[in-house]
């Protein structure tokens, strides 16, 4: 599928290629080709039925002939047993004896209606004794067959077919002797009747016709159930029957095992092809239902990239300038965006100048995230600029936002802090709109402002918007932020506040450092949301700092031999040198605390303390001076020695130190020079 | 220098505050002996502290050093967050010799 080309035609096209004229009719490849594959697996399941119907057919007539036929060969076996019974008993005692045996086999439902005993001579057969009616065989036949009699295996047998009532006749000799006997029976088969199963008999249709001789015809029929007149698949079958044959035609009449098998194959190779049709037309439906849906879901996906080009497009131009600039003061921002969605999000800071000593700051931040969230912060950074540059107070600006917005109409509100700064009087005036308070850092101390808070923009109801109008200090720092960098899940918001105000007051130096340090220790990787500070300090502080790097100092005093001399020095010495960089400060006042440690501890005696600025080489040299002659040992302690860092951290912090014990004053005096650096401002 | 002894949470934490020089020093010395002696996973909270010297180590080895007689492998715990604080351990080399975090979640990330 061709991608059209990105822009605002692209959805059109990709709807166009939903309807593609011209070729609808035509059903898919797929779909011939599996409609085809089950019309194929019908048919050839309807052939396998179809045969496995013949075979069950062929498998029933091999049955039932091999039925007939053991049945033939026990009834032929019976009567042979019974004629060689009778005939060793004639051979062996008389007439008299054969005639016993012979009479319990005759009768009108007997085996037997007739049993004849006959002597076989060169002359011909005579006959010996007779049991039952008179035999049907003519005296012609009777002659010529009785007289083919031989001693056989196989009874001999005679076809009486044509007599009334139909009968077969066997007759037997047994061998050895020159003048034989021959037993002879006769034995109706009745009339034609036909045996006929019910139709719902699994035997239904399943019949058979036997012939005397070695082929059907209807002169030598014995018995039927098969109605002759109708055709029906047969099979013939020519089995021995006594020294002659029978045969056995057996046949299917109708259907076996009911209709239902021999619709089977029609059933499968019809319903298979419908089915074959209906898979063709489904597959067909399916191919062009998930076109339809692949060039949807490239149209929404298209769509989708679209907004979020907007969305990036657009953050990337609501995004704070990240180096906003005001004459006199110092300002460090960040914008760290959230990762929890790839959408943007609706936090800002904006730096509005108001005249040469006059600055706006607003920051905010608009509820949920997307486009419409972006949208509507650009939109109110816009209207707060205008008002602003208008000469509106910040409690103005929040009154007439209110007005503008509504989260029932934009879907989203703003929480938003404002601050007018004047830079010439050190003043500033706050007001909030549901935002968290300004934190102000002043050296190791800081609070929240408390800034008075109305309903966020959008938000009906509640305090009119007012505002707090305080004094700063020279070297105040303000640090305004939206709710990402104090919020986290499962912590309290005031323990988040806390920490801020912890942090914010551990590090010392630049506005930019301090906020590394700040977003370092604040915000988690992977923060969901986004968060957007901006902290702003009075360049008097640097230029304090300046004015101090200029200006020589030599302050002196002197302190008691007390643990309490340690600390008041101390703050001896951070008062001379204030103004200068604050790590020189830091380092001062620690290296002071040892010396002075030393002093009170080992010589137990008052402690002078000297402290000279050189504003030329930018050194600061600190002495303390003790009466009497301590001795003092550079060296390195041991990890786990309890004493004797002091001097070890003069060693390693002090550009230069040293010891003096002039001769004849009984004083010693400790000394270190720090170099200032300029760029720890 | 101010000290808040929070017994019972977990770990047990020591909060000290304010300056710690050798005026200060035997009074978190009475605090720490016994609350280390209680607890080994004790926690000291320096990130209040605005102020340390050599004194105030010379303490938390000599604690340290107490314990490792009964639990060789015992290192105290310290949060240090300021700059002015953790450029004493530095310069001493004891960061490693104490077990130093960024925060007390960091403490607590480590179990």
């Amino acid at each position: 599928m061709t991608l059209p080309a990105r822009g605002e035609s692209a959805p059109r096209r990709g709807v166009g290629a939903l309807r593609r004229p011209g070729r609808r009719w035509w059903p898919h490849t797929s779909s011939i080709v599996a409609g085809a594959l089950l019309i194929g697996i019908a048919l050839g399941a309807s052939a396998g039925v179809q045969s496995s119907i013949h075979n069950g057919q062929d498998r029933a007539l091999q049955n039932e002939a091999r039925n007939v036929r053991s049945a033939l060969d026990s009834t032929v076996s019976s009567v042979q047993s019974t004629l060689i019974a009778a005939l060793r008993v004639a051979s062996a005692s008389s007439p008299s004896g054969f005639e016993a045996i012979a009479s319990s086999n005759v009768g009108a439902h007997s085996q037997f209606q007739t049993v004849t005993l006959w002597r076989q001579d060169r002359t011909g057969v005579v006959e010996l004794a007779s049991v039952g009616r008179r035999p049907l065989l003519s005296a012609a036949r009777q002659r010529a067959f009785l007289n083919s009699v031989v001693p056989s295996p196989r009874v001999s047998v005679v076809d009486l077919l044509a007599a009334s009532p139909r009968s077969v006749g066997f007759a037997e000799m047994l061998p050895g002797n020159t003048s034989p006997l021959i037993a002879y029976a006769e034995t109706a088969i009745g009339s034609r009747a036909q045996v006929h199963f019910d139709t719902t008999s699994p035997f239904y249709g399943l019949d058979f016709a036997i012939y005397l001789g070695n082929s059907p015809a209807s002169s030598t029929l014995i018995e039927s159930s098969i109605d002759l007149s109708k055709s029906y698949s047969s099979r013939t079958t020519t089995v021995p029957f006594g020294n002659s044959h029978v045969t056995i035609v057996t046949a299917i009449v109708g259907r076996p095992a009911g209709v239902l098998p021999y619709s089977v194959p029609w059933i499968v190779a019809i319903g298979g092809t419908l089915l074959g049709l209906a898979a063709g037309a489904f597959v067909d439906v399916q191919v062009r239902r998930r076109r339809s849906a692949l060039v949807v879901a490239d149209v929404s996906q298209r769509r989708y990239e679209d907004q979020r080009r907007v969305a990036s497009h657009l953050q990337e131009a609501i995004r704070p300038d990240p180096h906003p600039k005001f004459p006199g003061l110092e300002i460090a921002t960040r914008y760290v965006p959230g990762v929890s969605t790839l959408d943007v999000g609706g936090d800002w800071y904006d730096v509005i100048s108001l005249g040469p000593t006059r600055v706006f700051i607003s920051v905010g931040d608009v509820s949920g995230r997307g486009l419409s969230a972006a949208t509507l912060s650009s939109s109110i950074r816009s209207a707060i600029r205008a008002y602003a540059v208008q000469g509106d107070a910040p409690d103005e600006v929040l009154r007439k936002l209110s007005a503008l917005y509504d989260v029932v109409r934009d879907g989203h509100f703003a929480t938003v802090l404002c601050v007018r700064l004047d830079v010439a009087n050190s003043c500033a005036e706050f007001s909030s709109a549901g935002h968290l308070p300004p934190l102000v850092v002043e050296g190791a101390s800081s609070q929240f402002l408390p800034v008075p808070v109305t309903a966020p923009v959008g938000v009906r109801g509640g305090p009119e918007p007012s505002s707090i109008e305080v004094n700063l200090a020279p070297a105040a720092t303000i640090v305004m932020f939206t709710d990402g960098l104090v919020e986290r899940r499962g912590i309290p918001l005031d323990e988040g506040l806390d920490r801020l105000a912890l942090i914010a007051t551990t590090r010392r130096g630049s506005l930019d450092s301090i906020l590394n340090y700040v977003v370092r220790q604040m915000v988690e990787r992977d923060v969901a949301d986004d968060v957007a500070i901006i902290a702003l300090r009075q360049v008097e502080h640097a230029e304090r700092v300046s004015r101090a790097l200029r200006r020589n100092i030599v302050e002196r005093d002197s302190f008691e031999a007390s643990v309490e001399a340690i600390g008041a020095a101390r703050t001896f010495v951070k008062l001379a040198i204030n103004g200068l960089p604050a790590e020189t400060i830091d380092v001062a006042t620690l290296l002071t605390s040892e010396l002075v440690t030393n002093a009170v501890v080992h010589a137990r005696a008052r402690a002078d303390v000297e402290v000279r600025y050189d504003s030329g080489n930018r050194q600061l040299r600190i002495s303390v001076t003790n009466a009497g002659h301590g001795t003092l040992a550079r060296r390195t302690p041991k990890a786990f020695e309890p004493t004797g860092r002091g001097l070890q951290i003069v060693e390693n912090l002090a550009h230069r130190w040293g010891v003096e014990a002039p001769q004849g004053t009984q004083t010693t005096t400790v000394w270190f020079i720090l170099e200032v650096q300029k760029s720890a401002l | 220098m101010q000290i808040e002894y929070h017994e019972s949470s977990t770990p047990p934490v020591l909060v000290v505050t304010g300056e710690i020089d050798l005026a200060s020093a035997p009074q978190l010395s009475d605090a720490l002996v016994p609350a280390v002696a209680a607890s080994h996973d004790l926690v000291v909270d320096l990130s209040g502290v605005t102020f340390l010297d050599s004194s105030g180590l010379n303490v938390f080895v000599q604690v340290q050093q107490t314990q490792r007689q009964t639990d060789e492998q015992f290192q105290l715990r310290l949060v240090v967050t300021r700059d002015a604080i953790r450029r004493v351990f530095d310069v001493t080399g004891l960061t490693q010799v104490f077990a130093l975090y960024d925060s007390l979640d960091a403490v607590g990330s480590t179990g």
